[in-house]
C-alpha cells in the first residue's frame, strides 16, 4: 500500500460519518490526488515525489478530517441526526418490544413456577419489563445513529444521548403515564429512563439476541420479578381464611347502633365511581325514615378503613395494623330518597313523608398508596357520647389511581 | 508578505467565483483560481475540500457525481441561486474593503 493509501486510510477513519458518505468523501480526495500527482508528473517529478508533494498540499490526515466533519455539520443536519435518532428509536424500539415482551412473557412463566408455592398474584408490571428492554435495545442503537447523521463521535453524543432520554421518558415515568398503580408497578415505570440510560451506555448495538444472550435476560428477569414478588408479598397483609370468615372487626371501627336507629333506617345506597382496578371515588348515602332518631347526635360522618389485602375470597376484616380511619368526611342530610349530588330517586310526592330523610357522604379510594380494600360506612356520636356506626360499613376493592408522581407524593405526605 | 492569511478570508469568494462561469470539480477549482490569478494565488489544497463541503452545506453549491472520460469518477459542484446572491454580497464586501485599504494606504498630499 503506497502513501496515498495510507492518507486515505488515515482520513477515512477519522471521519464520524456512516460508511457509504465516508466512502464517497475518500473517493473525491483520491481523485484529487490521482489530478495532482499527474500534474506533478508532468512538470517533471518523478512518481513517487509527486505522490508525497500532493499528499504535502492537502496537509496532516486528521486534520483534513477534522476540517471536512465541521465544514460538513449544519443545523439541517442535525435535524436529521434528531428525526434519525427518533427513526432508530422507533424502529429498535419493535424489535425491542418484542423481544422483551418474549423475555417477560418467559420470565412470568419462570416467575410463576417459582412462586406459585408462595401464592398466587397478579403480575402487573410484565409489560413494563417488556417496555424497559424496548427501551435498552433502543437506547444501545441510539448513540451511533445520532453520531452518524450529525457527524460527531459517537462518543461525544452518548452521553447528550442518554440525558435526552432520560429526560423525556423521566417525565413520561413521572407525569405522563396514570392508572393503577402499585408499588411494583411505580417501580417497574420509573425504571424506564434507567433502563434507557444503561442501553445508551453499552459499546455495541443490541444486535439479534443469542440464544445465550436471551437466556441470560429471563433468568434477570425471573430473579428481579421473584425477588419483587416476595419482597411484596411480606409487606402485604394476605388474608387468609379467618380473615373473612370468621370476624371481620368492624366493630373496631364503630360499636352498632341501637335499635332505636337501625329501625329507621330504610336502605342504604351503594357507590358510584367504581373503576376497572376497584372503586375510585363517590357518594354514599342512608335511606331514613324518621329523622327525629337521631336528635341530639353529633359528628355525622362517613369512614374509610383499610381492609387487609384479599387474595381471592373477600371480604376481608379490618386491618389489625390500623388505629384509625384513613379518611374521615362530615356527613350531611340531603332530601329523601336523594342520590347523591341532588339526584332524587322520585318524583312526584314525597313517598316518604315529611320526616324522612337521606344521610350523604363522600370518600375518594384512589389516592392512598398501599390500599388494595377497605370499608366505608357512616358513624355518629350518640346523646350517650359513644360513636356508632349507623349501618354495616360497605366493603369496597381500591387501588391507588394516578401518577407516580402522586403516588410518590401520597407517599411522602403519609397516606 | 504571507499570502495564506489573505486568503484565508476569501476563500469563498474565491471558490464562488470560478464556480460563476462553470460546473468544475474540486482540483479544476484549484487550478482555476491559480490560472485566473497568474499563479498569484496557489490555493492551499486543505481548506479547498472543508470549504467545498461548507458551501454544498449551506446551499450555496450543489454536487453531483460524473463519470470521467478516463480517470475515475468526479465529484463536480455547481453554483446555485442562492450561491449566486452569496457571491454578490462577498464581491461588494470585498471592493468596499479593498477601497477602504486603499483609502488608508495612500499618501496624503503634502
Amino acid at each position: 500500500m503506497h502513501d496515498i493509501e495510507a492518507f486515505l486510510g488515515d482520513v477515512a477513519d477519522a471521519l464520524p460519518f456512516a460508511d457509504t458518505e465516508r466512502a464517497e468523501i475518500v473517493e473525491e480526495l483520491r481523485a484529487h490526488l490521482d489530478d495532482s500527482t499527474v500534474a506533478l508528473q508532468a512538470e517533471g517529478l518523478n512518481v513517487d515525489v509527486a505522490r508525497r508533494t500532493a499528499l504535502d498540499r492537502l496537509g496532516p490526515p486528521d486534520r483534513l478530517a477534522r476540517a471536512m466533519t465541521e465544514a460538513r455539520r449544519s443545523p439541517r443536519r442535525l435535524l436529521a441526526a434528531a428525526g434519525a435518532g427518533s427513526w432508530a428509536l422507533v424502529r429498535t424500539g419493535v424489535y425491542g418490544w418484542a423481544l422483551g415482551l418474549l423475555v417477560a412473557a418467559v420470565a412470568w412463566a419462570v416467575t410463576v413456577a417459582l412462586v406459585r408455592f408462595v401464592g398466587a398474584f397478579a403480575f402487573d408490571p410484565v409489560s413494563y419489563l417488556a417496555i424497559g428492554v424496548a427501551l435498552y435495545v433502543a437506547g444501545s442503537a441510539a448513540p451511533s445513529v445520532v453520531a452518524r447523521r450529525a457527524g460527531y463521535r459517537v462518543e461525544s453524543v452518548r452521553w447528550a444521548v442518554a440525558a435526552m432520554g432520560a429526560i423525556v421518558f423521566g417525565t413520561y415515568a413521572l407525569i405522563g403515564w396514570s392508572g393503577p398503580l402499585d408499588l411494583v408497578a411505580v417501580a417497574a415505570i420509573l425504571a424506564l429512563p434507567a433502563w434507557w440510560i444503561v442501553g445508551t451506555l453499552r459499546r455495541v448495538p443490541v444486535g439479534r439476541a443469542s440464544l445465550r444472550t436471551f437466556a441470560a435476560l429471563v433468568t434477570v428477569a425471573a430473579i428481579v420479578s421473584v425477588g419483587i414478588q416476595l419482597g411484596q408479598s411480606g409487606l402485604r397483609q394476605t388474608a387468609t381464611p379467618s380473615d373473612y370468615s370468621v370476624d371481620l372487626g368492624l366493630d373496631r371501627i364503630a360499636v352498632p347502633a341501637p335499635d332505636a336507629i337501625s329501625s329507621v333506617v330504610t336502605g342504604e345506597g351503594g357507590a358510584s365511581g367504581g373503576g376497572a382496578s376497584g372503586f375510585v371515588a363517590g357518594t354514599f348515602t342512608i335511606d331514613v325514615a324518621d329523622m327525629v332518631a337521631f336528635a341530639g347526635w353529633t359528628d355525622l360522618r362517613i369512614e374509610a378503613w383499610m381492609a387487609i389485602d384479599p387474595s381471592g375470597v373477600e371480604p376481608t376484616a379490618v386491618s389489625p395494623q390500623v388505629t384509625g380511619p384513613f379518611i374521615v368526611a362530615p356527613a350531611v342530610w340531603g332530601p329523601p330518597g336523594e342520590l347523591g349530588g341532588g339526584q332524587l330517586k322520585w318524583s312526584g310526592s314525597n313517598p316518604w313523608g315529611p320526616r324522612a330523610a337521606t344521610l350523604i357522604g363522600s370518600v375518594r379510594l384512589d389516592r392512598t398508596p398501599w390500599l388494595t380494600a377497605a370499608w366505608v360506612g357512616f358513624t355518629g356520636v350518640a346523646p350517650d357520647g359513644v360513636r356508632y356506626r349507623i349501618t354495616e360499613p360497605q366493603y369496597e376493592q381500591a387501588i391507588f389511581n394516578g401518577t407516580p408522581a402522586q403516588w410518590l407524593e401520597a407517599v411522602l405526605a403519609g397516606r | 508578505m504571507d499570502k495564506s492569511q489573505l486568503l484565508k478570508g476569501t476563500t469563498r469568494l474565491l471558490v464562488l467565483g470560478v464556480l460563476r462561469d462553470a460546473e468544475l470539480h474540486g482540483y479544476e477549482i484549484r487550478q482555476q483560481i491559480r490560472e485566473r490569478s497568474g499563479a498569484a494565488i496557489e490555493p492551499g489544497e486543505g481548506w479547498l475540500y472543508p470549504a467545498l463541503h461548507r458551501l454544498e452545506a449551506e446551499g450555496a453549491i450543489e454536487a453531483s457525481w460524473r463519470a470521467g472520460t478516463l480517470g475515475p469518477r468526479r465529484r463536480y459542484y455547481r453554483i446555485t441561486r442562492a450561491g449566486l446572491t452569496t457571491l454578490a454580497e462577498l464581491e461588494a464586501g470585498w471592493a468596499s474593503f479593498t477601497a477602504s485599504v486603499r483609502l488608508v494606504t495612500t499618501p496624503r498630499p503634502g
